[in-house]
């Protein structure tokens, strides 16, 4: 929404009269186009309404003529009534003069906020409508018909309730003090080690030790852990029951019938049901005595704003202004409820959807959910129109407004006319993180391929709100715009051309493929399609507008800032079906007289209240501190509570109970003449640690260690290694010390090592002779001492080191230069091996001898071990 | 020693098994050792803290001494072994250097000042480590790593010379690595101590914050993205803390970027529930990486391997409006100032420094609010413990653990880790 000046009208000035709401300012980027005038022709059923009367004196009416009475003077819609020849009061779809008809109905439609026209509110309040969303489209043509003259709310009157309707702030549960009730309800099933698996990780003595303690053995930290986890309005909606609904560490249902996440949420949910029926003694049926959830007013030294609810207290704010001129089919997704989803176009005939019986699911802040395979499509028929009146220009756009659910679906259609998964005119998809668009051409093939694609690396495309229009022209092709931003377009219209060979057979569906098989899963909030390119400018327009239902909420600070009549008001909306966005807040007085502080005061510390606490998540304006004085506010638009350099300019705010229902307020730590110091979060205690198991605390060495403790062993330096070591043998040493993940594999990548190592101590003279000595060709005794020593020595291999964490030398040896005997042999625990190595080896060098000698011996548990 | 005979003989098999030639563990018990510090104890020490065996000469000078504290120094600091350098500590800290916690990273700067800081914040250095190469540059705070302006390099001849944009010079510093430097080089002596501010020529005007703007951590962590990854990685590896754990929905969320969606896949709760338990902590702490980022070419060089730090004092870096359109009224950053959040509620419990302020401008002063937290010291303490004794602590270990941390806390031997290494040797040296 643009807002360009707010100009204030004083409560009392302002009786019932819609008119005086009525404002206009200047025009907008689309006000200025489209001036032509034309005749149109209202089809009604098989007969068609021909205007033949005066043509309109002024701009305007010759616009009201085009936007709204063409739309609404037909038989079977409010012109059947209101017309001179039947006679029914007002005449605003008199057929003999539109000057007249335009007269009549001016006092009847409010251009800067039509869905306060009184046509409006008589259709909503049940007045011949002539489908579920007659209010709807009547809002729609009158909003157009203020776009294109530039009336869209382009300035805002705000209306704040009179002093008499200011609402105080009530009295909701509030979490006990103690963790009594929470011992006796949820604490045992998340302390539960035979069923749940809570108690594994988040509790100080699990070997996890996970946060939150919610499942701590000491049930005061447990308790202090777990209160943001649980929503004292709905069980379901609790951190704990999320959790489980995401199947985090579930457990399984001892009767194997439900899945463990089903299973699991169902105990949880059970589980806080019974804290928030106060079942203190844990016999299940809730509403003990003792203490309790507590039901209090707020402290009587807070800092309480005036209290509002949207239904009743809010003011709407105009969603006009969009570029919609050339729109023939339009979907707002308002009525919340019913198997159509109605075309709002005012483009006969109505492109109505018939909503699948499952799979598609209203949402409370305007659009359709699909998930489950459903699919919202329109009859071939009036499904054609879009051939017929795209044709007729040859470019259009699709604009849509969306929430994927996930970035994980393929060739998702969120919007499609086709005729079967392989033959389209038009097709937005979703692939992953890209906006797939496919158009049908001269230069295409009868998918509408190849396709334009977001480019995948940006990843355009996220799980959340986006505004997305794919435009065609005939010359330049095709361009993908998001969030305002042109993303991508054909680099040269390869793929430009006529559309005359669209198939007029095929049909318009959102979330799925016409035949079903290529389901999306997300939120579509408006769609919108255009027989023209909406122009870079034109997308940044309806971008900026916004989708949904937008108010103003007013909240009462005159107690404290002494000046009657003075309101902190925010742009409030429902965000989805779960949260509120609370944007854009000011400080104004709005007395009619344009007063101004005359003493200067500070707004500090803001948070917001919902039913009668403040609520526990998203306080974004908890921070602000602003000064507000004579000399920076502005009798007409007040002043910002926002500082970009401090604050962002909105925040979410979870969902209650609804629209109608939630009560809003405020809180300051500090504003006007009021103070009031809030109380010091507790300190948590600083977890004690907690002793592990013994465990053996022998290990492996790790890769490098295997490669330098040989060089240590060997004298030979690394370096001479390396390249080998790096390329070869490296990543398939050990990189973890616990000794029970050794794997052979390991064992013969350190075996390798070894014996390149060795490789190089026995063929390097000077190594060799500095290492051993002389072992000549290990005939005799001496020889084979020499050779052996010095690498036991090295390897504190010795009996008389007094190393009880060693190999026995005399092992070693006897694998090593053992003569095997029949009988009498050491080696009691391995009667088979009975040569040692020398011995199996005598036919070969003493080179090829000492290498293996060493290799065998480096390879050992005496390196390897730590 | 304790070792358990079902594990000794599974342990047994498993080598034996593995190679004919391998030779197996025997676990001889013998008498009492005459010595103040057994063999066993030395070995064990010297094992631990360098990965080497040590020689018959370190084994006899380490069991000489009178205490097993003493005898680990020995381990650490001697001329012959510089191992504890050159392979404990480097790969102590190479998993710390990518988002892959790959133990098998190359030799770089991040790692570089992980093991200099250790040699350096050594404050009370051996007077019998006479390695005449090696030139001590201390005392340092080992919690500096994370805001200090320094940057260890290596000998500027032999190798390449240090470059901002490739990591050749520790490449070939590793490859020349040999036992104790001669030949070859030392993590030990060749590491020489100097400014980032100095050497990196886009961090002469500041931004300097220790291994954060390291070129290997940059590298890492400030690689596209949002900069956030700097804030979670770090968290990670120096206060054993991911998000999740820190996850406080309580906290004021007016910091939150606009990237952040508030309504993923059109659910709010997911945002209010689980997105905003992290981000309303981390994004006013991350505000402090607003100049910095790691600039490279990702159409010829997509894993930035040719890529260097930038930074743009007083402007803040694109990467911080990516996506500004996801949610509008999310906070827009104008500059790098940050404040710390979690002092209050949960997270008050990772006990945050009072001689600290808790808000700031710059990555620095955010990187010491972490270095100064308990939870840094108690992380890195029982990290050396583990990687020393190769288990957790146990009953009996708690309370010199506990001695540990405060120690590295305050007092005179804060910020010495090298003196947490030692003494941990000796909590495990067995009997």
């Amino acid at each position: 929404m643009n807002i360009t000046n707010i100009r204030l009208v004083p409560a009392l000035a302002l009786s019932a009269s819609l008119a005086l709401l009525v404002a206009c300012g200047g025009a907008t980027d689309s006000g200025e186009e489209g001036e032509t005038i034309q005749q149109q022709e209202v089809e009604d059923g098989d007969s068609t309404l021909v205007y033949n009367g005066p043509i309109g004196e002024t701009d305007d009416v010759r616009q009201f003529k085009l936007e709204v009475w063409d739309k609404l003077a037909g038989d079977d819609r409010c012109g059947a009534c209101h017309n001179e020849e039947y006679g029914q009061e007002p005449l605003f779809l008199r057929r003999d003069d539109i000057n007249l008809a335009y007269d009549a109905a001016v006092p009847l439609i409010n251009k800067a906020v039509p869905v306060l026209s009184r046509l409006v509110e008589r259709a909503e309040n049940g007045h011949n409508p002539w489908n579920a969303a007659a209010a709807d489209f009547i809002s729609t043509v009158i909003s157009n018909w203020a776009t294109v003259t530039g009336a869209s709310a382009t300035e805002i009157i705000l209306i704040p309730p009179a002093e008499d309707d200011l609402k105080t702030v009530g009295v909701t549960a509030q979490f006990p003090i103690e963790s009594t009730l929470y011992e006796s309800t949820i604490y045992p099933l998340v302390r539960d080690t035979a069923s749940a698996n809570c108690v594994f990780c988040h509790s100080e003595e699990s070997e996890l030790r996970q946060q939150p303690f919610f499942a701590s053995s000491n049930a005061a930290t447990a308790y202090s852990a777990a209160r943001t986890l649980i929503d004292l309005e709905n069980a379901v909606s609790s951190r704990f029951v999320g959790r489980m609904q995401e199947g985090h560490n579930a457990w399984s249902d001892p009767d194997g019938v439900m899945t463990n996440s089903q299973y699991s949420t169902q105990e949880m949910t059970a589980a806080i049901n019974l804290f928030l029926l106060n079942d203190l003694n844990g016999d299940g049926d809730g509403d003990d005595p003792g203490e309790g959830l507590v039901s209090e007013p707020l402290p009587v030294e807070w800092l309480v704003s005036s209290a509002s609810n949207i239904a009743e207290d809010g003011q709407i704010a105009s969603a006009g202004g969009r570029v919609q001129r050339d729109v023939i089919a339009l979907y707002q997704f308002k009525q919340g409820e019913g198997a159509i989803a109605y075309d709002l176009s005012g483009v006969d005939p109505q492109l109505n959807l018939d909503l699948s019986p499952t799979g598609v699911d209203w949402v409370g802040s305007w659009g359709l959910r699909f998930s489950d395979n459903g699919k919202a499509q329109g009859s071939t028929g009036n499904s054609e129109k879009l051939h017929d009146l795209i044709r007729t220009t040859g470019e259009y756009s699709v604009e849509a407004w969306v929430v994927p659910a996930n970035v994980t679906q393929e060739e998702a259609r969120i919007v499609t006319y086709s005729g079967s998964n392989t033959e389209r005119n038009f097709a937005l998809m979703q692939n992953l993180y890209d906006y797939r668009f496919l158009s049908r051409s001269e230069n295409s093939d009868g998918n509408g391929m190849p396709l334009l694609n977001t480019p995948s690396d940006d990843e355009v495309l996220q799980a959340t709100l986006q505004h997305v229009v794919t435009t065609y022209d005939p010359i330049e092709g095709r361009s993908i715009y998001v969030n305002g931003e042109l993303i991508v377009s054909e680099d040269d219209g390869a793929n430009a051309g006529s559309i005359n060979d669209w198939d007029d057979g095929f049909v318009l569906a959102i979330g799925n493929e016409v035949d079903s098989a290529d389901d999306w899963q997300g939120t579509i909030r408006l769609l919108a399609i255009h027989n023209r390119v909406l122009t870079t400018e034109q997308v940044v327009t309806n971008f900026d507008v916004g989708v949904g239902q937008k108010y103003f909420l007013f909240f009462s600070v005159s107690e404290y800032v002494g000046i009657e009549r003075s309101f902190i008001i925010f742009e409030v909306e429902q965000y989805d079906d779960t949260a509120y966005l609370f944007q854009n807040p000011i400080f104004k007085i709005i007395d009619g007289s344009d007063t101004v502080p005359a003493t200067s005061f500070s707004i500090e510390g803001m948070r917001i209240g919902i039913n009668g606490k403040e609520a526990a998540i998203g306080q974004a304006f908890a921070n602000i501190n602003i000064e507000v004085s004579g000399d920076n506010y502005d009798v007409e638009s007040g002043i910002s509570l926002v500082n970009p350099n401090l604050a962002p300019s909105g925040t979410i705010i979870g969902l209650e109970n609804g629209l109608t229902n939630d009560l809003f307020f405020l809180t300051f730590e500090e504003i006007g003449s009021g103070s009031f110091t809030r109380p010091a979060e507790d300190v948590p205690e600083v977890v004690a640690p907690v002793a592990a198991d013994a465990k053996p605390d022998i290990g492996l060495r790790l890769f490098d260690e295997i490669f330098q403790n040989m060089s240590a062993i060997t004298t030979v330096p690394s370096t001479s290694i390396y390249d080998f070591y790096v390329t070869e043998i490296r990543r398939s040493l050990p990189s973890a010390t616990i000794a029970t993940g050794f794997l052979a594999s390991q064992q013969s990548a350190v075996t390798q090592l070894s014996l390149a190592y060795c490789t190089e101590l026995v063929s390097n003279a000077g190594l060799r002779i500095a290492y051993f000595g002389d072992y000549g060709d290990l005939s005799t005794q001496g020889e084979i001492d020499n050779l052996i020593d010095p690498l036991m020595s090295r390897m504190l291999i010795s009996d008389a080191a007094a190393l009880n964490v060693s190999p026995a030398a005399v092992d070693v040896r006897l694998r090593l230069d053992n003569v095997g005997v029949s009988d009498g042999n050491a080696l009691t625990n391995n009667p088979e091996e009975f040569d040692g190595l020398l011995q199996v080896m005598s036919s070969n060098t003493a080179s090829a001898k000492a290498t293996a000698v060493c290799t065998s011996v480096l390879a050992g548990a005496a390196m390897l071990m730590q | 020693m304790t070792i358990y005979k079902l594990q000794q003989r599974s342990l047994l098999s498993r080598f034996r098994t593995s190679s004919l030639l391998v030779v197996g563990i025997s676990v001889v018990m013998m008498g009492s050792s005459a010595f103040a510090i057994t063999a066993d104890q030395a070995k064990k020490i010297h094992d631990r803290l360098t990965g080497n065996l040590p020689s018959q000469a370190i084994l006899e000078q380490m069991m000489d001494e009178s205490e097993l504290y003493e005898a680990a120094r020995i381990a650490i600091d001697n001329p012959v072994d510089h191992s504890f350098y050159n392979v404990t500590l480097k790969n102590w800290a190479a998993p710390w250097t990518n988002r892959d916690f790959d133990a098998f990273a190359d030799l770089n700067d991040y790692i570089a000042l992980v093991i200099g800081y250790v040699r350096d914040s050594d404050s009370a250095p051996l007077s019998t480590d006479d390695d005449s190469s090696y030139t001590y540059e201390g005392p340092v705070d080992f919690r500096g790593i994370l805001y200090d302006d320094v940057i260890y390099r290596g000998p500027s001849s032999g190798i390449s010379a240090y470059s901002t944009t490739d990591n050749n010079h520790y490449v070939e510093l590793e490859a020349g690595v040999d036992l104790n430097g001669d030949p070859g080089f030392s993590l030990k002596s060749d590491l020489q101590q100097s400014t980032q501010s100095s050497v990196v020529a886009a961090l002469s005007g500041g931004g300097a914050s220790g291994v954060i703007t390291s070129r290997a951590g940059a590298k890492s962590f400030l690689i596209a993205g949002t900069n956030r990854a700097a804030f979670r990685f770090t968290m990670l590896n120096h206060l054993c803390l991911d998000m999740e754990q820190v996850h406080d929905v309580t906290r004021v969320p007016d910091r939150i970027r606009q990237d952040v969606a508030r309504s993923p896949g059109g659910d709010s709760t997911a945002f209010l529930n689980s997105c905003i338990g992290c981000h309303s902590g981390m994004d006013p702490m991350t505000q402090a990486l607003a100049y910095h980022n790691y600039a490279y070419d990702p159409e010829t060089d997509p894993t930035g391997e040719l890529g260097e730090i930038e930074y743009t004092s007083g402007e803040v870096q694109d990467k911080y409006f990516n996506n500004d359109t996801t949610f509008p009224p999310g906070f827009v950053t104008p500059n790098n100032s940050w404040a710390n959040y979690w002092r209050a509620g949960k997270n008050a419990a990772l006990d945050w420094d009072p001689g600290l302020t808790g808000k700031g401008t710059g990555a620095s002063s955010m990187f010491q609010e972490l270095a100064h937290s308990r939870a840094f010291a108690q992380c890195h303490v029982n990290r050396v413990f583990k990687t020393v004794c190769l288990r957790d602590p146990v009953e009996t270990d708690l309370t010199p653990v506990a001695g540990m941390i405060s120690d590295f806390m305050t007092g005179s031997r804060a910020g010495d880790m090298k003196h947490v290494f030692a003494t941990s040797a000796t909590l495990c040296a067995g009997e």
